[in-house]
This record gives structure tokens, C-alpha cells and sequence, in this order.
């Protein structure tokens, strides 16, 4: 535990570092909705995820990007010679964290591109098991394009998460989501 | 600019260290049934490389559960308990509830009274009568992570007449695939 703490604070003190020398450029709103799907994982389904992010143009090409989600784990059904199909319930996730993302402005005209990184803790609730807070960490690609005139955009992102267990297991998860951003200021 | 590669590069390596693993669910049924209780239990020897290919990579173990057919050839019903220890060395009831190196993972399934009766123990039912809380799970975790473990159904009635017809122990757990 000391040692996530110990990674987070680093990375977090890192990027914030980096945001006060740096200019803010701009920053947004995004609301976000879209899928986790589990990888390598035989208990467990695709559902939903949603949030929002808080986008921070540092510079031209570095943006940071606190954001907040809520997903759910969908339930999945075991199929076995006696009791034949049982469905167990999948979970939640309450998720924070930090994104650094590098690549266009989110908040400029036209197309845009960024790979990010990032880490965040995730609250893991499932059905007759503990609840386990973890932190895990997110790579990434997000797409953009702005609407003209508008301080709007709409963007696409798909990301990898993976979130270390105790005894070096992991969850990992494809997290494919679409967003609205609002540009705020000029 | 650089402190943002130095950051992806630390996310990279602490993911690295656990990216190679997947979660997967193993079936053990028992061989040794269709046996009579003897001394008041049946004990099945569990080997678990023997239903997975992960055996030997086990991270973690996330759940345990379990169903059966139970057979009750007597006139009253009675009553199953089951448990895992890593002694497999033990021939009676009794020596199974003395020990101290045994640890529950259900009690209390009562079947109907008999003879003849067949008893259909689900995996949704046994969910309401397992033990997996606490230090005792923790226990189970530890010793099934080993991959070699013994079961012991218990009952309550003595002496036992009737059969195990068929039961499947499910494991799911985090493993190197």
C-alpha cells in the first residue's frame, strides 16, 4: 500500500511540476460513456462506463487531464454439469486518476490525436467478495475533432488498463469511450 | 517533456510485471464417488494440475463454490459438512473433526430423509451455506493455491447410509496463462 502510495504521489507530483511551469493554454469539461471490456478474464462481462474528465492544455502538445469514471463489471453466467447455467454478478468500479496525454490540443480546430498514460485508483465492488481499492495504470490513444465554431468537441478514445492484485495477478480491460468536450475561455 | 516519458516509462514497467495473467475458471469433480460414507465421511484427493494448465502459475484465488448429488439411503435426513485440509491422511469422521489442520467451506446441508432420496445441491444453494469469510478464507486461498488439497464430506448422521454421486468443486482464480 505504501508502495502504490509512493508511485502515485511521484507521478502526481511529476505532472504537477510539469503543469506549473508550463502555460495553460486552456482547459475543458468532458462527459464520456462507453464500454470496459474485460480481457483474459472468465468471470467476468462488458458493460458500461462513464465519467468525466477535466482537460488541461499545458503546452501545444502536452495536456494533463484528471478525470473521475464509473463502470460496471457485467455479469456472467458459468455453465456447469449439475446446476447447469448460474449467473453471478459482476461488480463496479469507482474509478479516479490522472492522464498525461501528448499529441494535438484537445481544444483546437479540426482533427486531433494524443497518447496518454496515466494512473488512478479503482475501487472494485463485486458480489461475496471484499471490496479491493487498487491502483492502476492506463495507456492509450484519443481522437478528436472540433465542431466548427463551437467550443465543442467530440472525440474517441480506446485505452488499456491494467490493475495490479495482490500476489501479481491483474485485471486488465479494454476501455473504448466517446466523449463531449467544452472548451472553456477562448 | 521528458518527465513525461520518465512517467510512461515508470507506468510501463510496473505494468509490465503483471500484464502476463488472466483470470480462469477450473472444474474439479470428484473421482472417488458413487463410494458409501465410510466412517462417516469421503474424502477426495485433489490435484489441481489435473484440471487446469494454470495450476502451476496460481496468483490468486477470487471464489470458491461448489454442487453435488447426494444420495440419502437412510430413513431420517442428515446432515453434510464439507472441508479442505492439506492432510490427507485422515480415515474417519472423527479424526476430521479433531483436527486442527482442516478448515470449513460449508456447513450444515441438510438432505430429505431417505431412503432413496436424491438431493440436488446447486451452486446458487451452496452459496448460502459456505464458509468463505475471514481468516478461515483466507486459509482455504492459501492451501488451494498450492494445488494439492484434500476434501472431506462429513455427516451428521451415524452411520451414514448413502452416496455422493457426483460433485464438482469450482475454483476460479488468477493465474499466468
Amino acid at each position: 500500500m505504501i508502495k502504490r502510495c509512493i508511485v502515485f504521489g511521484c507521478v502526481l507530483l511529476l505532472s504537477l511540476t510539469g503543469a506549473a511551469e508550463a502555460k495553460m493554454l486552456g482547459f475543458g469539461l468532458s462527459a464520456f460513456y462507453g464500454v470496459n471490456i474485460p480481457l483474459v478474464q472468465d468471470d467476468a462481462e462488458s458493460g458500461p462506463i462513464y465519467g468525466l474528465r477535466a482537460p488541461l492544455q499545458m503546452t501545444g502538445s502536452l495536456r494533463l487531464e484528471p478525470w473521475f469514471s464509473m463502470a460496471t463489471i457485467g455479469d456472467y453466467d458459468l455453465v456447469t454439469p449439475i446446476s447447469g447455467t448460474t449467473t453471478f454478478e459482476g461488480g463496479d468500479i469507482t474509478s479516479f486518476g490522472l492522464n498525461a496525454l501528448l499529441g494535438s490540443p484537445f481544444n483546437g480546430p479540426g482533427f486531433s490525436i494524443a497518447f496518454l498514460g496515466g494512473i488512478g485508483s479503482h475501487k472494485m465492488e463485486r458480489e461475496n467478495a471484499d471490496t479491493d481499492t487498487r491502483v492502476g495504470y492506463n495507456l492509450g490513444v484519443d481522437m478528436g475533432i472540433g465542431l466548427g465554431s463551437l467550443p465543442l468537441s467530440l472525440s474517441a478514445r480506446g485505452e488499456g488498463l491494467v490493475i495490479p492484485l495482490d500476489g501479481g495477478g491483474s485485471r486488465k480491460s479494454a476501455l473504448v469511450t466517446g466523449a463531449l468536450t467544452y472548451k472553456f475561455g477562448k | 517533456m521528458k518527465r513525461i516519458y520518465q512517467i510512461l516509462a515508470l507506468v510501463s514497467l510496473v505494468a509490465a510485471g503483471c500484464i502476463l495473467s488472466g483470470t480462469f475458471v477450473a472444474e474439479v469433480e470428484f473421482v472417488d464417488v458413487n463410494t458409501n460414507f465410510t466412517n462417516g465421511m469421503i474424502k477426495e484427493i485433489v490435484k489441481l494440475s489435473d484440471y487446469t494448465d494454470h495450476a502451476e502459475d496460481i496468483q490468486r484465488i477470487e471464489r470458491l463454490d461448489l454442487e453435488a448429488i447426494v444420495v440419502n439411503a437412510q430413513a431420517t435426513a442428515c446432515s453434510l459438512d464439507v472441508y479442505v485440509s492439506a492432510d490427507s491422511t485422515f480415515t474417519s469422521k472423527a479424526q476430521v473433526e479433531a483436527s486442527t489442520n482442516k478448515y470449513p467451506v460449508l456447513l450444515n446441508y441438510v438432505t430429505k430423509p431417505g431412503p432413496g432420496s436424491t438431493d440436488t445441491l446447486t451452486i446458487l444453494e451452496a452459496q448460502t451455506l459456505l464458509q468463505l469469510t475471514g481468516s478461515n478464507w483466507d486459509s482455504i486461498k492459501s492451501l488451494l493455491e498450492t494445488g494439492l488439497f484434500t476434501v472431506y464430506v462429513t455427516s451428521t448422521a451415524t452411520p451414514v447410509s448413502g452416496q455422493i454421486t457426483r460433485a464438482i468443486i469450482i475454483i476460479t482464480f488468477t493465474a499466468k496463462p
